[in-house]
């Protein structure tokens, strides 16, 4: 499950920030990713929630640092 | 004095620092019963709806928003009466949250600043495009600033703006408001790659040694949550907080 979540991710990643080359993993950080700012993360967070149908609530989207914490929020949801 | 006093010096700095910008610069300021905003087309910052007084301005913001009239950006504070199920209804999303801090300046140690790790001076004319860059990128992740916004409030005595050089390099920026007596702290940023040298604690805390040096007691600032840890070490409390709300 985690690794079919991780490549969908990928591709949102790949389509939010519009960067082909973008790879990333459970260990990616927001710091890792210079365009991932807090303006970046909530379109962010809205295509996520588009694509895997899940809702983040305020507390998730203000604690979210990296693709693990993603993950997690996912995971929890589905 | 009350934690509430504390408070309201924080709420009211940070909404009388944008009267201010709406007096002496090209934003424009527009106070309604329900609420207030600020908006400057040639900057990201500062556009901002702030002072919501209720649900009724949350519905009324979401229906001027569509008409793109007001900033995307609504400043919640902890004490407003605001139902979130609303925001989230009109589809607002939590974008950051800032604490509000303030500092018993009489009470600060100023030992650190004995380091003379920063040299810092008054901002120079020809300094603004310096000093604006390094907000820009630290602060506001590149997102354009109109410099010359900063060279007009920078006339006034309410205004002082610091630039910090490390081995003669800008690296650390600072801008005090005065308003009421309370001097309020913003655009504290330090250069990524001079980040955890303690150059933002060195910048921030010569402002508030300024500030003991004219006679001021409490100074104030919001801060992120990546900063909060540095102005608790420094002596600043936590009283309130404000959720910043974005409409997409």
């Amino acid at each position: 499950m985690e690794t079919n979540i991780l490549k969908t991710l990928n591709d949102i990643f790949i389509s939010v920030f519009k960067d082909k080359t973008l790879k990333i993993n459970l260990d990616t950080k927001q710091t890792d990713i210079p365009l991932w700012d807090s303006l970046n993360n909530i379109v962010l967070i809205s295509e996520i929630e588009k694509i895997f149908n899940v809702k983040f609530s305020l507390d998730d989207i203000y604690e979210l640092k990296s693709v693990q914490d993603i993950v997690n929020i996912i995971k929890r949801k589905k | 004095m009350s934690n509430s006093d504390f408070s309201d010096y924080i709420k009211e700095n940070l909404f009388n620092f944008y009267n201010f910008l709406g007096e002496k610069t090209s934003s424009s300021v527009i106070n309604t019963n329900f609420y207030s905003s600020i908006i400057n087309h040639d900057s990201f910052w500062p556009n901002m709806v702030f002072n919501i007084k209720n649900n009724t301005a949350v519905e009324i913001i979401s229906q001027q928003k569509n008409k793109q009239n007001i900033p995307p950006f609504l400043l919640i504070h902890s004490s407003d009466q605001i139902d979130y199920n609303l925001l989230e209804k009109k589809n607002f999303r939590i974008l950051a949250q800032w604490k509000g801090m303030a500092i018993n300046i009489y009470n600060t140690d100023f030992s650190f600043l004995e380091t003379n790790k920063l040299k810092v001076l008054k901002l120079k004319k020809e300094n603004f495009n310096i000093w604006t860059k390094i907000v820009e990128k630290e602060l506001f992740n590149g997102k354009k600033l109109d410099e010359n916004l900063f060279k007009k409030i920078s006339a006034s005595d309410k205004i002082i703006i610091y630039l910090g050089y490390a081995n003669n390099k800008p690296v650390a920026t600072c801008l005090t408001y005065i308003d009421n007596d309370i001097p309020g702290y913003y655009m504290i940023s330090t250069r990524k790659e001079y980040q955890n040298h303690g150059f933002g604690s060195y910048i921030t805390l010569n402002a508030v040694y300024d500030s003991y040096k004219t006679g001021y007691k409490t100074g104030i600032l919001q801060a992120t949550k990546d900063a909060y840890n540095m102005y608790a070490r420094l002596g600043f409390k936590n009283f309130d907080y404000f959720n910043i709300f974005w409409k997409l």
